[in-house]
């Protein structure tokens, strides 16, 4: 076990080095950050001064050299327009972000497994036919376009939910989250929802699927002449065995919920790190969009390895050495 | 809609109308803005929220008005020397800042400072020397006599040496502190921004106590907010929500001539286009072909067509009542067969075919408006190649203008036509201060002598005149070519009152609540 710890430690280096590599080169043909940066006044004399301000006018590999460095001793560079670190202007952003996240993979876990279950289950009900058909939709609307029927309907038609904004917060160890107060409550809702919609139907269809190709295996034919109750049979017996794939499936979904939570987050003005990242990438602030980016793929990577601990959980025959 | 329903909504409603009543010495406001502030700390940077915040919390030597015209504040009067380089302001007695320190000249000369050593130094680039006469005297000494002195002082928020120094510039950013007529409470970013009035406040205390800004990037989600109720009055109300808000009872749409004019920079003066395809010289040179250009654009069409009426068609460089606005330059006017003939004349009866470079997300709509210009201009045989970028490229790809011969672009000028022509127009190379967004290069040394001419006198209603000629004699010679400006939309409740700026900010200072 050790073994394999230190391993995906050394493997999760590599990654966030080739990462940081890639990052820094896609970023050099991006934009200059120092036109946004300067007033458009701006004379030539002090453009080139910003630009020796920022460290701009070394040339790439110095400039990657000096951020390997500041990397190492856990400073990931300050943000050209904010002049902060960048670090804290993500982790102010963070827990919106994490709050918002887990409140839709909740959402989405509960209406899912159910469904899912059941659509594999009895392929030929007319209500497994409804649940397809839900999810299908689900999987196709672009999400900003459902945000904003949402905030029509539910917010300027109905009255019954803010449209956007994070509203009143509670604190639960020094940190602010929405979901402690009933307004904050209230402000989450729509962008929750929104965003459990498309991984919700993709896991929909993926436990279907697995639990159709499991129902036809003999040990649940053996399970049913043994008596077994139907919703044990559904639950412990086939659920189970159909799991493996699915969270593979969902370790990433939620990888990809929190790192691109972006369109959510904008259409509601939900103050999360996604549209942090937008707003970089328009300034081309890059010490926010490396630091960002970094980030998201440590976060990947450990979510990866917590999704293979569990696997050792589902399925005793999974061996991680 | 059924009978419980309705009566249910009777209550809300009333109790929302209840609410006013029961505190009738508060009186809030929410804003939704288009984006968050970058800064609090208005020394350091020159972006829209963050100057509107240093409306909000601090006070220039002077303020502006709507028009933008400045007006006393902080120095209460002022007067120039001889040698039209020394101004004397004399500064406003028994202002507090918010954490009750005393504002004194210490302050001006100290902001000054910050901003001389920070990225901003066009804020301060005509200031040469500050002297502090007495804690109410400041003498400012400038380098060359600048007529736009007491303009470019607006922008210059004044920052409380005493605590900026003692809790260090990224602490004071977080918890700012000005003379500004409101106060300070909290930001939580990308959240929203609150404000408590001043009651001490020199120009009065507001009659609004609370202020809230909210930043709600999406233009459709802001609409919603407002017609929700959520807030009171929102910025950049996209074109296509106008008749929405416009038709909901309590709502009211306000509109006015946004300092942004849209226009084409022309490659007029270089022997050869560098956006020119397939030729060995440069067409532009030919002022027939720069007129047949402006005749080619058909103004009117794209503000209605593109903008939904929402722009206004131009040939000037700055809004009126800004100096350098000039009855001499006549309306645009719209002539394709003019265009081809006057191209015909100057050996082009095929047309030619050009780059046109303009950004796409940068001003409203700006890559439709390029698509019909480009339109436009084919039909009588200025052939475009359209090239659009997005805003992080764009401005790099211009700015040294060596890969393009017209350019569509915008500019906000706050000030002048000097201000403005000293930067875009301003023969490139003659002076290290002047012409580095000359993405056109234009080089017309008449030009260049009236605008350093503007500069060289501190008389503003001289400056006046000379600008008006200098205007003139651009936009006749088609070294730029003018579009039109932009419009600021706001929706707003109909119990807010509220007169819109030229600088855009909305300013709770000046608004009341029915």
């Amino acid at each position: 076990m050790l073994k394999y710890l230190l391993k995906r430690i050394f493997q999760m280096f590599v990654v966030l080095f080739v990462v940081s590599v890639i990052v820094f080169c896609v970023m050099s043909f991006t934009g200059d950050p120092v036109l946004m940066i300067v007033p458009p006044t701006a004379t030539d004399a002090q453009i080139a001064e910003a630009r020796i301000a920022l460290g701009l006018d070394r040339p790439l590999w110095e400039q990657y050299s000096v951020f390997l460095g500041n990397l190492l001793r856990g400073d990931l560079g300050v943000s050209y327009m904010f002049k902060r670190p960048a670090l804290t202007l993500i982790v102010e952003r963070m827990p919106a972000t994490l709050e918002l996240v887990f409140l839709s993979i909740l959402i989405s876990l509960a209406v899912a497994l159910p469904c899912g279950v059941f659509a594999g289950a009895r392929p030929n009900s007319p209500l497994s036919r409804a649940i397809m058909g839900g999810s299908l939709l689900g999987i196709s609307l672009p999400s900003f376009w459902v945000g904003i029927l949402f905030i029509f309907y539910f917010a300027v038609e109905k009255g019954l939910l803010p449209s956007s904004g994070r509203g009143v917060t509670g604190l639960l160890f020094g940190v602010p989250f929405a979901f402690l107060t009933w307004d904050g409550f209230r402000h989450i809702i729509l962008p929750a929802v929104t965003l459990a919609l498309g991984t919700l139907a993709m896991l929909i269809r993926l436990i279907r699927a697995q639990i159709m190709e499991v129902m036809r295996q003999d040990f649940i034919r053996f399970a049913r002449a043994k008596g077994v109750s139907w919703s044990s049979l559904l639950f412990s017996h086939a659920l189970k065995n159909a799991l493996v794939p699915v969270v593979t499936v969902f370790g990433l979904q939620v990888g990809s919920l929190i790192a691109f939570a972006t369109v959510t987050e904008t259409i509601f003005a939900w103050p999360g790190m996604g549209k942090l990242l937008v707003d970089s990438i328009n300034t081309s602030d890059r010490p926010v969009i490396v630091a960002y980016l970094m980030i998201v793929a440590a976060m990947f990577v450990l979510i990866n390895f917590i999704v293979d601990i569990v696997y050792t959980l589902i399925d005793p025959r999974v061996d991680l050495r | 809609m059924n009978r419980r329903f309705a009566a249910i909504l009777a209550a809300c409603m009333l109790s929302v109308c209840m609410v006013p009543a029961a505190f009738a010495a508060e009186k809030s406001l929410v804003i939704g803005l288009a984006s968050d502030a970058l800064f609090m700390d208005p020394s350091q940077q020159d972006e829209t929220i963050t100057n509107t915040m240093g409306r909000y919390m601090y006070d220039g030597l002077l303020n502006s008005d709507a028009l933008g015209l400045p007006t006393p504040a902080l120095a209460t009067s002022w007067s120039v020397g001889d040698d039209n380089l020394t101004w004397t302001f004399t500064l406003r007695k028994g202002v507090k800042f918010h954490d009750g320190g005393d504002f004194t000249a210490d302050d001006v000369a100290y902001t000054i400072e910050v901003c001389r050593t920070s990225l901003l130094k066009n804020f301060t680039a005509s200031i040469k020397e500050v002297q502090i006469v007495d804690p109410h005297t400041v003498k400012i000494i400038t380098s060359v006599p600048t007529a736009v002195l007491l303009e470019s002082l607006v922008p210059l928020r004044i920052l409380p040496k005493a605590y900026r120094t003692k809790v260090g510039a990224e602490k004071f950013n977080q918890a700012p502190v000005g003379t500004g007529p409101y106060v300070f409470q909290e930001w939580i970013k990308e959240d929203h921004i609150s404000m408590k009035a001043n009651e001490a406040y020199w120009g009065g205390a507001p009659k609004i106590t609370k202020v809230t800004m909210r930043p709600i990037s999406n233009a459709a989600t802001r609409t919603a907010a407002l017609l929700t109720g959520e807030v009171d009055i929102v910025e950049d109300v996209p074109v296509r929500d106008v008749d929405k808000v416009k038709g909901t009872s309590g709502f009211a749409v306000v509109d006015r001539p946004s300092e942004r004019l849209i226009y084409l920079h022309v490659d007029a003066n270089r022997p050869k286009g560098a956006g020119v395809i397939g030729l060995d010289k440069n067409p532009f040179n030919d002022i027939r072909v720069r007129k047949a250009l402006s005749l080619a654009i058909n103004r009117d069409a794209i503000v209605k067509m593109i903008m939904n009426g929402n722009a206004y068609p131009t040939n000037q460089l700055v809004l009126e009542g800004r100096r350098g606005h000039t009855k001499k330059i006549p309306a645009p006017v719209f002539d394709p067969a003019e265009a081809k003939k006057l191209l015909a004349e100057a050996g082009y009866p095929d047309g030619f075919k050009v780059y046109l470079d303009a950004p796409n997300g940068r001003y409203v709509n700006d890559g439709q408006v390029a698509q019909a210009l480009a339109s436009q201009l084919t039909k009588v045989g200025i052939q475009i190649e359209l090239r659009l970028h997005p805003k992080s490229v764009f401005f790099d790809f211009v700015r040294p203008g060596d890969k393009s011969s017209l350019v569509m672009t915008g500019w906000s000028e706050p000030i002048d036509v000097g201000e403005l022509g000293n930067v875009l127009f301003y023969t490139r190379g003659k002076n290290p201060a002047k012409g580095g967004s000359n993405r056109g290069h234009y080089a017309n040394p008449e030009f260049d002598k009236l605008l350093d001419a503007a500069d060289a006198t501190a008389d503003p209603a001289k400056r006046a005149g000379l600008l008006e000629e200098a205007a003139a004699l651009i936009v006749g010679d088609r070294g730029v070519v003018p579009l039109y400006f932009q419009q600021d939309l706001y929706g707003k409740k109909a119990n807010v009152a509220f007169e819109p700026r030229a600088d855009k900010s909305i300013l709770a200072a000046d608004m009341d609540v029915k």
